[in-house]
């Protein structure tokens, strides 16, 4: 048993490394994932433990290596990992039983460890499945003699169990948090705070879920510009946004905001959210920022949800300072492009003709949308895409189109955010991933800010949908995507179960993240009524009472004595024969008492010598009596009852 | 520290436990039932508590639900589990048989037989001294469960308090409850095997002699009876014995059944233990030989006989001899 209850914790520990594969350094988790198949090794062939003195030493060794690849910095992930890495070392070490139980207690803290990372609904199967493990491993070595016992009595125990937690979840009372917590650090984004896409060869696209937004209205029409951030200076090479803090709105207009939708937001190691135009958020962790963006004030990179209210971007005149901002450019640099954008210039009287001689530039000298554009290195890189190249994904032309227009005078800025997002099978919301990540222009026309997208001209399929869904491109697109279900998605069986999947994703990940304190006391206050939501706790306490109960009366039954058919029979008979008056007054075993019967009641006899030889055989002889032979008994034992009635 | 500790607290612990236990346990056949066993987390299940409090701080400083619901699912499994080992474990019977009587070098084992005539109960620990056995499924038919025990010093005791546990099923909750069986069982001097041989003489009733008068050592008197084991010759050596000690027994005393041969403290060297392991050994050979011995110890004497009342007599006899009383413990 206890090389089952090893393998099983080695497997939920590659599980475990798996799931957070992509937060924990390459070489510590290829490391662990070693550790873990030498004690897999060590468990299905019942090699002898390590000595201590050599997991010591794997110890000090994994702790230097911990040191070195995790940056200090990021508290959370130096926490798991050492938590994971003391559990793996304790499970290679662990032997017995009592040693292994203590790993499995272990374990049940570093699975939990898993959702701080991830909370989609496969992750947490993943994890549940793991729970299952960890109490089947558990039974196994207190006594379950065999592993499909163990199995049975864990699942049966979780089967009551699981519905119980959950009552517990919804009805107890959330706690607020004790205190500060550093957040989850994690590194990861479509976006990018420098914009520069002129050494990319390939854009390999993740298909790997941004956010979630769910619409409260139906004034939202593509196309869907999701802004993130503002990337404000132009260094000579790359956009890059602006450093330093950013300033906070202090008087909101809220009724002027017209647009509403819920955001679900995947986890993400940045502070900026995702706003449709101008957009502002009541949430208590969001900050409104000026030019209508939102930033978070805790980086943690948990999963989170937040209220956006939006509207178009107002008329706002710049002020003399910001006006040299928006048109600051390095003195030198790029000189083809300057003189294009001057030209261009000089056949347009004001921001907007400019905007439109640029898309007719674009449109007209053979411009081309590519995932796989022509790397361009050395200085000058405008010009060269501007001259040689000409195909370029959205980056390309953002970058581009911003510097000509600074180039002549026009406030310019690139904005960088989310482009679409996938509307699964008419539902009220959008799934926006990391291949719909998008950057284009805003440029102030005097009287408010413009969108400028060159892709509108160049690729203008792309402004309708999600990335997936534009033919042109689909090819090229696949070919750049990560492996998934995306990838085979001309399948069409294949596409429909990635959008069931999908859905059903969306219903978890709004119901695990959304459920907060606000939810639970609605959601209380509409079960209970607002006078008994207080009384929730009470509820909890006696239903689990009462469940318990239960349990204890079910599993304290008393065996069932079952009794042969014979002896039902004859128990009959025996009944009948006591009420007659005609048993012997001795306690004589059934077949004595037939015979004696068949002495005392001679009418009897031939009956009762025949059910004697019945009931012997099937007692006595081990054969069970036939279907006839059971007709037979019955008939004799009704036709006696007669008789002595 | 720890042993100051427990100086303390021992008595505590003892009186307590005497005050909840009561009397309900002291009886040799015990079924099981609310009233007599006794449940709480095991430590492992306090340590699973303790997790599941670390998943609870976690959940509600990072607001997530998830690690929530698992430490809401490791609470309901600890009561689940203290629930499923009551169950598990009530309808229990248990009915003491014996402890057996034997040698100091031989370690004593516990006999029991154990039936649950409600339903089947799985991985019953039954442990006394020291010792566990694990009876991994009782059902309705009666078993017999011995556990064997550490050696003991001669002596006689009573029966010890026999615990009764399980952690069934997750090890989580630990269900215990005891049987304190009203026995006795005695525990002889280890035989030691010796060449001395046995005096022949006429038994008398000698009065009781005065304690005073004991010798511990004495030897001299010896040395003329050592010779007595050079006469014997090859016909009459024990072959029998020869194959089980690697030891020469002369059959000697076989023949000579008709006198009565003295096991006699006095006349014997050492120490009293070793003088006591040197007549245990010699009334062991008498009686799987069935020769008649009398016994003599400072105080006692036991006449010559060669029934088995009168061999257990004479063991008893040594196991108790100036013995620091009748062990309780």
């Amino acid at each position: 048993m206890t090389n089952f209850a090893s393998s099983a914790l080695s497997f939920i520990y590659i599980g475990i490394l798996m799931l957070l594969a992509s937060e924990l350094p390459t070489m510590l988790l290829s490391l662990l994932l070693l550790l873990c198949l030498w004690n897999l090794l060590m468990a299905s062939k019942g090699l002898t433990r390590p000595a201590t003195l050599i997991t010591n030493i794997l110890a000090a060794a994994l702790l230097a290596v911990l040191f070195i690849t995790v940056d200090l910095k990021q508290s959370v992930l130096l926490f798991v990992t050492m938590l994971l890495q003391a559990s793996i070392l304790k499970l290679l070490q662990a032997g017995n039983a009592k040693q292994q139980q203590t790993v499995i207690v272990l374990t049940f803290f570093s699975i939990s460890t898993v959702f701080l990372y991830q909370q989609s609904l496969y992750s947490t199967l993943l994890v549940g499945l793991f729970f299952i493990t960890l109490t089947i491993a558990l039974a196994s070595l207190n006594g379950l003699p065999t592993t499909r016992l163990a199995t049975r009595k864990s699942i049966y125990s979780l089967s009551i169990a699981v519905p119980l937690a959950a009552l517990m979840l919804v009805f107890v009372p959330k706690m607020p948090a004790f205190w500060q917590l550093p957040g989850a650090n994690s590194a990861k984004t479509g976006l990018n705070e420098r914009i520069d896409p002129f050494d990319i060869a390939s854009l390999a696209k993740s298909d790997e879920l941004v956010f979630r937004a769910e619409f409260n209205d139906t004034q939202a029409a593509p196309p869907y510009y999701w802004r993130a951030m503002l990337h404000t200076s132009f260094d000579g090479k790359a956009w890059v946004k602006e450093q330093g803090p950013a300033q906070v709105r202090q008087d909101i207009d809220w009724p002027a905001y017209s647009g509403s939708a819920q955001i679900y937001l995947e986890k993400s190691a940045n502070r900026w959210l995702y706003t449709l135009g101008d957009g502002v958020s009541r949430a208590s962790e969001v900050r409104n920022l000026y030019d209508g963006l939102l930033q978070r004030k805790d980086p943690s990179a948990s999963s989170f949800k937040y209220p956006l209210r939006y509207r178009p971007q107002l008329p706002a005149t710049l002020s003399r300072y910001e006006y040299q901002f928006y048109t600051q450019l390095p003195q030198q640099g790029n000189p083809h492009a300057r003189r294009l954008a001057k030209r261009l210039g000089a056949s347009s009287k004001d921001a907007e003709a400019f905007a439109s001689e640029l898309y007719g530039y674009y449109r007209n000298q053979g411009f081309t949308y590519t995932l796989t554009p022509t790397p361009i290195t050395g200085s000058d890189t405008l010009d060269i895409f501007l001259t040689q190249t000409q195909r370029g994904f959205c980056g390309h032309y953002a970058s581009v189109s911003a510097f000509m227009m600074r180039s002549v005078g026009i406030p310019a800025r690139v904005v960088s955010g989310y482009l679409g997002g996938e509307n699964v099978g008419g539902s009220n919301y959008l799934s926006v991933y990391q291949y719909d990540a998008h950057a284009w222009v805003e440029y102030h026309d005097g009287a408010r800010w413009q969108r400028f997208d060159a892709t509108s001209v160049v690729a203008p399929e792309r402004l309708n949908g999600s990335l997936s869904q534009v033919d042109q491109l689909q090819q090229e697109f696949r070919a750049n995507l990560e492996l998934g279900l995306l990838q085979l998605s001309n399948f069409e069986s294949l596409n429909w179960l990635r959008i069931q999947l999908e859905k059903i994703d969306y219903t978890w990940t709004k119901w695990v993240l959304g459920f907060n304190q606000e939810k639970q006391n609605n959601l209380l206050k509409g079960l209970l009524g607002s006078q008994f939501a207080q009384y929730s706790m009470a509820l909890v306490v006696i239903v689990i009472a009462l469940v318990l109960f239960i349990v204890l009366m079910l599993s304290s039954r008393q065996r069932k004595v079952r009794l042969s058919f014979g002896a039902t029979q004859l128990a009959k008979l025996f009944n009948a024969a006591d009420a007659s008056a005609l048993l012997s007054p001795q306690q004589l075993t059934p077949v004595a008492q037939l015979a004696y019967l068949a002495t005392h009641t001679p009418k009897l006899k031939a009956q009762m010598e025949q059910i004697s030889r019945l009931y012997v055989q099937a007692t006595y002889e081990q054969k069970p009596l036939t279907n006839k032979q059971r007709l037979e008994l019955k008939k004799l034992v009704n036709q006696s009852i007669k008789i002595i009635g | 520290m720890a042993a100051l500790l427990h100086k303390v607290f021992a008595p505590l612990h003892h009186r307590l436990q005497h005050w909840l236990l009561r009397d309900k346990h002291k009886t040799a056949a015990l079924t099981l039932s609310h009233n007599t066993v006794y449940v709480l987390p095991s430590k492992l299940g306090f340590g699973f508590i303790l997790v599941a409090g670390l998943n609870f701080i976690l959940a509600a400083n990072y607001q997530n639900n998830l690690v929530q619901l698992s430490s809401y699912l490791m609470l309901v499994l600890v009561l689940m589990s203290l629930i499923q080992s009551y169950a598990n474990i009530k309808g229990l019977q248990l009915q003491f048989k014996e402890v057996a009587s034997g040698y100091a070098n031989q370690g004593r084992t516990y006999r029991l037989s154990v039936a649950n005539k409600q339903r089947n109960s799985y991985a019953i620990q039954l442990q006394w001294r020291g010792s566990t056995a694990l009876v991994e499924k009782v059902d309705s038919n009666s078993q017999d469960v011995t556990i064997g025990g550490e050696k003991q010093p001669r002596g006689c005791y009573q029966v010890p308090r026999l615990k009764i546990f399980s952690t069934y099923p997750f090890g989580l909750a630990k269900v215990w409850s005891y049987l304190e069986a009203n026995a006795d069982y005695y525990v002889y001097p280890a035989p030691q095997p010796h060449n001395h041989g046995l005096s022949k003489e006429a038994i008398v009733e000698s009065p009781q002699q005065t304690r005073g008068a004991l010798t511990q050592s004495g030897n001299d008197e010896f040395d003329g009876l050592k010779e007595h084991k050079q006469l014997a010759d090859y016909r009459r050596i024990s072959w029998k014995h020869f194959a089980k000690r690697e030891q020469l027994l002369v059959k000697e005393f076989i023949t000579e059944a008709d006198s009565a041969y003295v096991v006699d403290f006095d006349k014997l060297p050492g120490d009293v233990e070793h003088r006591l392991s040197l007549m245990a050994y010699s009334v062991e050979q008498a009686q799987l030989q069935h020769i008649a011995i009398a016994v003599k110890l400072p105080g006692v004497t036991l006449a010559c006989d060669n029934s088995d009342e009168h061999y257990l007599k004479a063991l008893r006899a040594l196991a108790v001899f100036r013995n620091r009383g009748t062990h309780y413990d």
